[in-house]
């Protein structure tokens, strides 16, 4: 007998390897529109992730920049790659934040390009959150251009 | 990716090659670089290859595989001479020995043995073998049984000499360790670009409607403009005009409504940005998706097809309102 299951689930299982045939998709219909695009998901999805986050803990007292620091960190969960933000300076507009053990390394290394646009929006979509500040992608360092280490930096639009 | 765009000097070389009726170019190597005929060169000759070699990439040229060219490793040029040079001391100052062999009586020699006043004369029989100058009036039982090579500088007698190269335009000497060899190709237009010419030839008189409204409005315009989004995404668009500050993107659309969806990808990307799409399909659908996603659908098909236009132009040439100071620690101060 099948059980009819009702609701919404809490997580639903994809492979990256499905995630990035997903965004990739995207891209091949629509071109540079497709990474905008997938961009704008990951700034939804950093904003609303960072509104969670932030609900549930206490940040009395807390700094901005700890702030952030623990967003970031409560991201790392979900397993796109050990973030550490390596520069925050909201005063100059500038952020960097490193990805370690990226799962998209082997990706971007084979299709020899960034994939990062959606975690660009995500990290975005966080600060805009903290901030109310919209920052822009401004560089990386990436896999796929040959650097030894996957880097976002953003700052703040003008 | 939805089609491949040229850029504009890609599209003007195109554009110039099938007014000029050529089909076919092919690469010769000069003292200012690699020149293909009928194409007006770059100041760098790389500049034209790497033009080429895009279009041959988005299929508007056929590239075929033409000739090899020696550069230059110090300044690039691809005019360079080659020497023969001793293999001892790379001397170029050798010289080419030919040996003769006279058959009747065995006679075995150096060329330069045999001549005399001119002529080749065998040593040891005495007998006229032709003009020294020219081969064609040797007597048959003449033969060139081998060469070899001796080095005017140190004597040394060797088969095979070094190949040298020199370069005149900076005066470096290289061989083929330091070389770079490189492949030459000849190109042929495809049927891509001659579709591309006639579309772009029609385009330019559907869109002259709308060109000339953008300048009455004193809108400045630009063909195949590129620009970076927030995401770090570099987006192209057919046609863009600004007015101060003020950006409108514009694309073209033969009734496609994924152009619409792109276009509206795209404006996200460049925020304050305004965006049209122009329509030369007469598509309802679109019309109706452009309102969806608030981007004026241009069609200048359509008795009305200013008004669209006009209120987009009077949004730009607003003063922009100052900005409302946000708080900007929205989240943080709220919880302090």
């Amino acid at each position: 007998m099948t059980i009819e299951k009702t609701g919404i689930p809490k997580n639903l299982v994809l492979t990256s390897g499905s995630f990035l045939n997903l965004l990739n998709t995207l891209v091949n219909t629509f071109g540079s529109a497709g990474e905008s695009m997938i961009y704008q998901m990951g700034h939804e999805n950093g904003m609303v992730f960072c509104r969670e986050v932030v609900s549930k803990i206490n940040n009395e007292g807390e700094s901005l920049e700890n702030l952030f620091v623990r967003v970031i960190n409560s991201a790392n969960q979900i397993g796109w790659a050990n973030m550490v933000v390596e520069e925050f300076n909201p005063q100059n507009g500038k952020i960097k934040v490193v990805l370690q053990d990226n799962s998209f390394k082997q990706f971007c290394l084979r299709l020899n390009m960034p994939q990062c646009f959606f975690l660009r929006g995500y990290i975005s979509g966080i600060i805009k959150e903290l901030t109310n500040v919209d920052y822009q992608f401004s560089r990386s360092e990436c896999y796929a251009h040959g650097d030894e280490h996957c880097s976002i930096r953003l700052v703040a639009e003008d | 990716m939805i089609g491949v765009i040229v850029s504009d000097s890609e599209k003007e070389l195109l554009i110039s090659l099938v007014e000029k009726g050529v089909e076919r170019l092919e690469p010769s190597i000069t003292t200012e670089g690699i020149k293909y005929n009928n194409i007006d060169q770059f100041e760098n000759w790389r500049e034209t290859i790497n033009l080429l070699n895009s279009l041959e990439e988005k299929e508007y040229l056929t590239g075929e595989d033409y000739d090899r060219a020696i550069i230059c490793p110090s300044c690039d040029s691809p005019h360079v001479y080659s020497r023969y040079a001793c293999p001892t001391d790379r001397s170029i100052f050798i010289k080419k020995i030919t040996l003769l062999r006279h058959e009747p009586d065995g006679y075995s020699g150096e060329l330069e043995n045999f001549e005399q006043k001119g002529r080749l004369v065998c040593p040891k029989c005495g007998k006229d073998l032709g003009s020294a100058h020219d081969k064609e009036t040797w007597d048959p039982n003449l033969k060139e049984i081998g060469y070899s090579f001796e080095c005017e500088h140190n004597g040394h007698r060797f088969e095979r000499p070094l190949v040298i190269h020199y370069c005149p335009l900076c005066g470096s000497t290289f061989d083929y360790r330091t070389a770079r060899y490189i492949p030459l190709k000849a190109y042929t237009l495809s049927q891509k670009t001659y579709d591309m010419v006639k579309n772009t030839a029609d385009t330019e008189k559907l869109i002259k409607p709308i060109i000339d409204f953008l300048n009455q409005n004193e809108l400045q315009i630009q063909y195949g403009f590129e620009i970076k989004g927030v995401s770090g995404s570099t987006h192209q668009f057919d046609l863009t005009a600004t007015i101060g500050p003020s950006l409108l993107l514009i694309d073209y659309s033969f009734g496609d409504s994924q152009e619409l969806v792109a276009l509206l990808g795209k404006k996200l990307d460049i925020p304050g940005a305004e965006a049209a799409l122009v329509d030369f399909s007469d598509n309802e659908e679109l019309l109706n998706l452009g309102k969806v996603y608030n981007i004026p659908i241009i069609d200048t098909g359509k008795k009305n097809w200013v008004n669209p236009l006009q209120n987009v132009i009077e949004k730009m040439k607003q003063v922009p309102v100052e900005k409302k100071e946000t708080p900007r620690r929205r989240l943080w101060e709220r919880r302090r």
